[in-house]
């Protein structure tokens, strides 16, 4: 079931890359953000993708004793990986039913989503994760430019003998 | 504890940590379920504390009031839709 932070408090990007291994791109995610002293959290998804949450300071306010953060999804999907970026709850990856019907979440939620997008932090994220995922499907197009041209190398030397 | 309706320091709404002081709140929390004469009183509640918060205000204060309270109820409305789906 859909909730309004699905629909409204988040950044979604659709990168046309789909490496075979998602666990460097969300550990080298995990890691940009603790070295900036986020708190950070992350779990692997069944499908081989990441569900990530950070916080820090202030402005992450609890909600009904709930701490809120960026939460950060990298999946696979048609045509490449989903990378969003949105408000939720730290390491909940749906909103608690007790969030959901308090009528002034969409307030306090909306206001710390205000203030993400003013920091840009969505899309720092986003941004990071589509050069993390440019940068490891580099490094295997290279991986595979030398094993051809290694085949190459070792059919010239096959025809010499 | 504060008074204001807004987290002095950050400027955030903290009307969630209002309503978790509420005895009402606490006690729907506290055994997880709703009666229908829990759901009756606190209905009743409201109209109650409705009543009395019109014959306090000034005319501008009720107008802003009047605004505030049925823009909340349209904001649960859509909150509402949204979770349904439809």
């Amino acid at each position: 079931m859909a909730d309004f932070l699905d629909e409204y408090f988040r950044t979604t990007r659709t990168v046309p890359v789909t490496p075979e291994d998602l666990g460097p791109i969300g550990e080298d995610v995990l890691q940009h953000f603790r070295l900036q002293n986020y708190v950070v959290s992350g779990s692997r998804l069944a499908s081989g993708g990441w569900y990530i949450s950070i916080h820090r300071g202030d402005w992450f306010r609890a909600i009904l004793g709930l701490k809120t953060a960026l939460n950060i999804t990298i999946d696979r999907t048609p045509g490449g990986t989903l990378v969003s970026a949105g408000v939720g709850i730290f390491e909940l990856q749906a909103l608690p039913t007790i969030i959901t019907i308090f009528v002034f979440a969409p307030v306090v939620l909306g206001q710390i989503w205000g203030i993400i997008r003013q920091n840009e932090l969505d899309e720092e994220a986003v941004r990071f994760v589509e050069d993390r995922l440019a940068y490891y499907a580099g490094a295997n197009q290279g991986s595979e430019e030398s094993a051809a041209a290694r085949a190459m190398a070792e059919a010239e030397l096959g025809g010499g003998v | 504890m504060e008074d204001s309706w807004f987290d002095s320091a950050t400027g955030l709404l903290r009307f969630d940590e209002i309503v978790a002081q509420r005895p009402t709140f606490q006690k729907i929390m506290a055994d997880g379920a709703v009666t229908p004469q829990e759901f009756r009183d606190q209905a009743d509640k409201v109209h109650g504390l409705m009543r009395q918060l019109e014959g306090m205000l000034a005319p501008e204060a009720k107008t802003v009031a009047t605004d505030t309270l049925a823009e909340l109820a349209v904001l649960l409305a859509l909150s509402a839709r949204v979770s349904s789906g439809a």
